[in-house]
């Protein structure tokens, strides 16, 4: 069975970035948690709550696919999409498409940053904040 | 002979959340190894008080000595 | 900088609002964070000017392995202490380092004033001055929302700031990073103010690809299993480091009331446990640190009558439950987090804090000073009186208080009370007063301060008292601790980076050290804030030991004024004899 992010625990996260650090390492091996597909951050200010921007693995219709005018986001099995990059332009139009703002857009490779669903995050997580469960293949 | 444990709040994980415990002991046993035995680990144990005063790891018990067990003081 | 052989400085003048970078291949053999600082604090300080001049100059710098590796998360600034007069150096946690790290800079020296109250924002492609003219006066929590609504870059961003008691120039007055960190001691709230400089905005979002994948994903899991599967991340998260309220109390280490007693009678009413069940809310945790060892504690203020009522929200340590609690003789939670309120609000350090009231609080029952000069009743237990005083300390509301912004050190050479003035090094007392060691090892410590040698922490675990050990052990960890403050560690996670992980961890981001290497990177360090020391001043062999030190005991008993000055003769000749073999 396909897996999805669901980042349910929020309320339990204490802000290490961690999942973010992972994210951009394992995935664009990089140090800045700019890369990362996941963003964590406060809803005003450090005082105000830790909340997580991230793909939330839209099932039959996905609206950045949709958008996408180069066929570069195929369809995930479970959810969500994948980036196939040599077909991607780097025209923004998922970005706009993206009513939850989960699809960031990577300036220093003119591509954007998409979700792959592959856990590291979650593995990462040391407070339970984040977890990969399994779904129906929708496809 | 019996003799009672203690439990603070941070070593409790150690002893299956209980704080007080109440310990058969047969022979001479000293007051660290009724601890360790109780399950706290010697590298969290602080210092080891009975009653109400600290004393030495081999300090040999009493019938109905109350121990009490610290955690170590943390910091930079 | 990381991969490359050379250290990226960021000079800002605010004098002229110029800037410029530099890249420093001559401190690479420094490594980074305090070994860097130090360098840069030795070669900017003017030792002919007063230790507050404006001109005197403020050094950030993040470590050789900052944000990448875990629980790696601080920032040291370095400056002319004006509470001491001699070395300044304090660490601060938050967002800090990553955003420096990820704007692209290792250190920033500061020099210059403005002429008016200014702000800088810090960026990977922009350095700016801007008005800050409105304001001056906000407090912490305040000029921190304003900036925080002004400027870009939020999530990636770290906004630093001063309150009212730095703009006052409050010799103890902290720097507030990111709401629940600090730069807490030594007063570098009071350099920043003295510069008209009342906060810089950083944000850190470069492009920064790992140089090795694998070497470096390997060794970054191991060193995260390692926190996460052991102790220290249970401790320090699970009711953090209040939990020491219980043990000290317990064995008698617990300065209470000015260290007239070493037990607080109601020490379970200020405990991590009492804390946990009654105020806390909330764990949050540094920029690349899986511990989370910031505690969150509320209390409910009612503000007017009628029901009207506020949540207020405050971070707490164990150093502040002990100088805002038992140093004080406060006898609830909630009272301790409304002390620490208003130190948060006003910008002081709320160790010094606690500690200079302490003083005052036996000075006028001894009736050293008047009840004309405190106005409020300053008594142990009495929250109230406490709250005006910081605040008038804060605005130095008239001449006494004004002398006690400056120190209980200085408050006591006017006033009298020196035996009672819980400081070492003039700095104020932290909250262990476990043996000799928590009273050499902070009279010697760099910055006078617990962290340097973790003087308590070897009270601890030495089983037998022994005078030459405890020496080496302190000399030894002073230097150990130099090279940690390179990197620049948490020292919570201090057990977790052995020799072993370290080499790993700097190797595997292109380094190539030996562990000869982190040896002689540590003397370096150590020596170089000796020679700055110097410069400002500092002799090890003028330092006094507070008569209460020797009247009240220690968690290890009595302890003899007579054997702490033989302690304190055996650390100088270690030091002179290192020292030496430089000059050699």
């Amino acid at each position: 069975m396909p897996k999805v992010l669901k980042a349910e625990g929020m309320n339990k996260c204490i802000g290490c970035f961690t999942c973010m650090l992972a994210c951009a390492g394992v995935n664009h091996r990089n140090h800045s948690i700019s890369k990362s597909a996941i963003k964590v951050r406060t809803s005003g200010g450090l005082q105000g709550k830790f909340v997580s921007v991230v793909c939330l693995a839209c099932k039959d219709e996905r609206a950045c696919a949709e958008a996408c005018p180069s066929g570069a986001l195929e369809k995930r099995p479970g959810g969500g999409v994948i980036l196939k990059k040599e077909k991607c332009i780097g025209c923004r139009k998922c970005e706009s498409a993206c009513i939850v703002g989960a699809v960031h857009f990577d300036e220093d490779e003119n591509k954007p940053i998409i979700c792959k669903h592959c856990g590291v995050c979650a593995k990462f997580c040391p407070h339970e904040c984040l977890e990969m469960e399994e779904t129906a293949n929708d496809l | 002979m019996k003799v009672y444990l203690e439990v603070g709040s941070f070593l409790k994980r150690f002893t299956s959340e209980q704080t007080n415990l109440e310990i058969n002991i047969s022979g001479d046993k000293t007051a660290a190894e009724v601890v360790l035995s109780a399950g706290v680990p010697e590298e969290e144990i602080g210092f080891i008080t009975v009653n109400g005063q600290k004393v030495d790891s081999d300090y040999v018990l009493k019938e109905n000595d109350i121990i009490r067990v610290y955690p170590i003081i943390v910091g930079g | 900088m990381i991969y490359e052989k050379y250290i990226r400085v960021l000079y800002l003048d605010l004098t002229t609002k110029k800037i410029r970078i530099e890249h420093r291949k001559d401190l690479y053999s420094y490594l980074g964070g305090v070994g860097v600082a130090s360098k840069l604090l030795e070669e900017n300080l003017k030792p002919e000017l007063d230790p507050m001049d404006p001109q005197q100059p403020v050094i950030f710098a993040i470590g050789a392995a900052s944000t990448i590796f875990p629980v790696v998360t601080k920032t040291v600034a370095m400056f002319w202490s004006p509470l001491t007069g001699e070395l300044g150096e304090s660490y601060a946690g938050g967002r800090m380092a990553m955003t420096l790290f990820l704007a692209g800079y290792d250190a920033i020296v500061i020099t210059g004033s403005s002429s008016k109250p200014t702000y800088i924002t810090i960026s990977r492609n922009n350095v700016e001055f801007k008005d800050a003219r409105a304001f001056w006066g906000l407090s912490c929590d305040e000029v921190g929302r304003v900036v925080r609504e002004r400027e870009p870059g939020g999530g990636k961003r770290s906004i630093i700031r001063i309150g009212p008691a730095g703009e006052n120039l409050v010799s103890y007055a902290c720097v507030c990073v990111d709401t629940y960190r600090h730069f807490g001691r030594l007063g570098l709230g009071a350099v920043l103010g003295s510069k008209k400089l009342k906060a810089i905005s950083i944000v850190g979002d470069r492009d920064l690809p790992i140089k090795n994948f694998k070497d470096y994903f390997k060794v970054y899991q191991e060193i995260y299993n390692k926190v996460t599967d052991t102790s220290i991340m249970s401790k320090y998260h699970d009711a953090g480091t209040p939990v020491n309220i219980e043990p000290l109390n317990a064995a008698g280490g617990l300065p209470t009331k000015n260290l007239r007693q070493n037990v607080f009678e109601h020490g379970d009413k200020i405990s991590g446990e009492t804390f946990a069940h009654k105020n806390l809310v909330r764990k949050m945790a540094c920029t690349g640190c899986p511990v989370g060892c910031i505690h969150i504690g509320q209390f409910r203020r009612e503000f007017d009558k009628g029901h009207e009522y506020e949540a207020v929200s405050v971070s707490y340590d164990y150093e502040l439950l002990f100088a805002l609690g038992s140093f004080l003789g406060i006898k609830s939670s909630d009272e301790v987090l409304q002390l620490i309120e208003v130190v948060e609000k006003l910008g002081l350090d709320a160790m010094s804090t606690g500690v200079v009231l302490g003083w005052a609080t036996e000075a006028l029952a001894k009736n050293l000073i008047t009840l004309e000069q405190t106005l409020v009743p300053l008594a142990f237990g009495n929250t109230q009186a406490y709250i005006t005083a910081i605040e008038y300390i804060a605005y130095k509301k008239n001449e006494f208080y004004s002398i006690l912004a400056q120190g209980a050190e200085k408050a006591s050479e006017i006033y009298g009370g020196k035996e009672f003035a819980m400081t070492f090094g003039k700095n104020e007392m932290p909250g262990y007063h476990t043996g000799y060691g928590s009273v050499i090892g902070p009279t010697v410590g760099a910055r006078h301060s617990h962290l340097c040698n973790g003087g308590y922490s070897i009270d601890q675990s030495m089983k037998e008292f022994d005078k030459e050990k405890l020496v080496e052990k302190l000399f030894k960890e002073e230097k150990e601790r130099c090279m940690l403050n390179s990197l620049i560690i948490c020292l919570f996670a201090r057990k977790v980076y052995d020799r072993e992980t370290i080499l790993a961890a700097l190797n595997s981001i292109d380094y190539n050290l030996t562990n000869e290497d982190l040896d002689a990177i540590g003397e370096r360090i150590y020596k170089t804030k000796l020679r700055i020391k110097k410069m400002m001043g500092y002799d090890g062999k003028n330092v006094r030991f507070p008569k209460r030190l020797f009247e009240t005991p220690s968690m290890s008993g009595q302890l003899d004024e007579k054997v702490a000055y033989e302690l304190l003769d055996m650390y100088n000749k270690k030091v002179e004899e290192m020292m030496a073999k430089e000059d050699a």
